[in-house]
C-alpha cells in the first residue's frame, strides 16, 4: 500500500467535502456553516491570538471573522479557496484591531503595546511552573523577532511557520504575487537567523 | 567532474534561505548539489526543522478558545437593526430639543413683557418732562423769585407781554391821530 497515494486520496476527498460544505453554506444551510465553524475555528482564533496575545479579544475577534464569513459567503466563487478566504478576513480584522489600539494608546500612556503575558486565569489554572516560564519565554522571544520585521515580512513569516499556510494560499490571502511573497520571507528568514535568542530556544527544544 | 564541482561547492547561507522557501526556485546545479550533499541537506533540514518546531510551539502555547462561535447574537444585529435604533435615539433627541426650546421660550417671556412695560413708563415721564418744558421752561428756582410756583398766563397777560404785529392800539392811535395841529 502506498502511504503517499492514500494521503492524496485523502486530501480530495477532504477537498470535495469541503466544496460540499462551503456550496451548501452558501445556499443558506447553517449546518453546514457550522461544519465549516467546527473545522477552522481553531486555526483562525490561532492566528489572531499570535498578532494580538489577548485570549478575550481573539475570541471575539474569532466571532466577528466567521460572522462576515457568514453574511458574504454568497460571494465567495471558489469554494475551495474557502479556507484562504477566512485567512484574508481575519488578517484585516486583525490589522483594524491593532490599529484601533494604536490610535487609543496615542490617548492612553498606560498602554505599551501588545500583551505578550498570558491569561491571568490560564496562569493560576496551569500547575506546572517550567512550563509556564517556558511559554512566556518563547512568546517573549516571538515578540522580540517580530518587531524586528517589517509588517508585510512580519505577516509572510506567521502565515508560513506559525499558520503553516503554503506560499499559493498567502499570496492570495495578502493579493500579492508568489514572487513578492517568497521575497518578503527571504528577508524575514535572513532577520530571523541572525536572532539567537529564538532560534537557541528551538534547537534546545529540539534536542 | 561537474560531481565533484557540485560537491565541493557547498550552499551558502543565502542558498539555504532559498531551499527553505521553495527549493525548485533554486538553480539546477545547486539542486542537483543538494541532492547529492548530505552537509548541505542537513543544514537546510535543521534550519527547516527550526521553523516547524516554531509552528509547533506556537499552537502548544496559544490558549485555546474559551467558547465556540456562535451566529445567533450578531445575525440580530443587522444593519436595518441599528438603523431602527438610530431613527429612535433621533426621535427622542429631537423630541427633548423641542421641550426644551418651548420651556426656554416661556421661560423668557414674561421678562419681556417687563421690560417693555418699564419702557413705556420711562417713555412717558420723559414726555411729562418735554411737556412740561414746553410749558414753562424757567427753572423752579426762578419760579419761586418771580412768587409763582405754577405760572399760567392768560391769554391778556401774554397779549400785554408781546403783542401781535397787526394789533398794536396804542401805536395805531397815536398814527391815527397824528400830530397834533395847531
Amino acid at each position: 500500500m502506498n502511504p503517499s497515494r492514500h494521503s492524496a486520496s485523502g486530501s480530495q476527498s477532504a477537498d470535495l467535502q469541503l466544496t460540499e460544505l462551503v456550496e451548501n453554506a452558501r445556499d443558506g444551510n447553517r449546518l453546514a456553516f457550522d461544519q465549516l465553524i467546527d473545522r477552522y475555528q481553531g486555526d483562525i482564533y490561532r492566528m489572531i491570538y499570535y498578532r494580538i496575545h489577548s485570549q478575550m479579544d481573539a475570541e471575539d475577534l474569532t466571532q466577528d471573522v466567521f460572522v462576515r464569513a457568514f453574511r458574504s459567503i454568497s460571494r465567495l466563487r471558489e469554494p475551495k479557496r474557502f479556507r484562504s478566504w477566512l485567512y484574508t478576513i481575519a488578517v484585516n480584522r486583525v490589522n483594524d484591531y491593532l490599529r484601533k489600539k494604536r490610535v487609543r494608546s496615542i490617548f492612553k500612556s498606560s498602554d505599551e503595546g501588545p500583551e505578550i503575558q498570558p491569561e491571568a486565569d490560564d496562569q493560576r489554572d496551569n500547575p506546572e511552573a517550567l512550563e509556564q516560564v517556558l511559554k512566556e519565554d518563547f512568546w517573549r522571544q516571538v515578540s522580540r523577532i517580530a518587531k524586528k520585521l517589517s509588517k508585510m515580512e512580519r505577516e509572510v513569516f506567521m502565515l508560513r511557520f506559525m499558520d503553516d499556510l503554503n506560499i499559493a494560499d498567502i499570496a492570495q490571502i495578502l493579493k500579492k504575487s508568489e514572487s513578492t511573497v517568497k521575497t518578503h520571507l527571504y528577508r524575514a528568514l535572513a532577520k530571523f537567523k541572525k536572532e539567537k535568542g529564538l532560534r537557541q530556544f528551538l534547537q534546545e527544544d529540539l534536542a | 567532474m561537474s560531481n565533484h564541482n557540485a560537491m565541493t561547492s557547498h550552499l551558502g547561507e543565502n542558498d539555504i534561505l532559498q531551499a527553505v522557501i521553495d527549493e525548485t526556485d533554486l538553480s539546477q546545479r545547486l539542486k542537483q548539489h543538494l541532492s547529492e550533499c548530505s552537509h548541505c541537506r542537513l543544514q537546510k533540514e535543521r534550519f527547516a526543522q527550526e521553523l516547524t518546531r516554531l509552528g509547533q510551539l506556537a499552537r502548544r502555547y496559544a490558549p485555546g478558545p474559551q467558547r465556540r462561535v456562535t451566529l445567533v447574537e450578531k445575525r440580530v444585529r443587522s444593519p436595518i437593526f441599528n438603523w431602527k435604533y438610530a431613527v429612535s435615539a433621533a426621535a427622542v433627541a429631537a423630541a427633548i430639543i423641542v421641550v426644551w426650546a418651548t420651556v426656554l421660550i416661556q421661560s423668557q417671556q414674561p421678562g419681556r413683557v417687563g421690560n417693555l412695560t418699564q419702557n413705556m413708563v420711562e417713555a412717558e415721564r420723559l414726555m411729562t418732562e418735554i411737556d412740561g418744558l414746553v410749558e414753562n421752561a424757567l427753572p423752579p428756582v426762578y419760579l419761586e423769585i418771580v412768587g409763582e410756583t405754577e405760572l399760567n398766563p392768560d391769554e391778556e397777560f401774554l397779549e400785554f407781554l408781546i403783542p401781535a404785529a397787526d394789533e398794536s392800539p396804542r401805536i395805531s392811535a397815536i398814527t391815527r391821530k397824528g400830530p397834533a395841529r395847531c
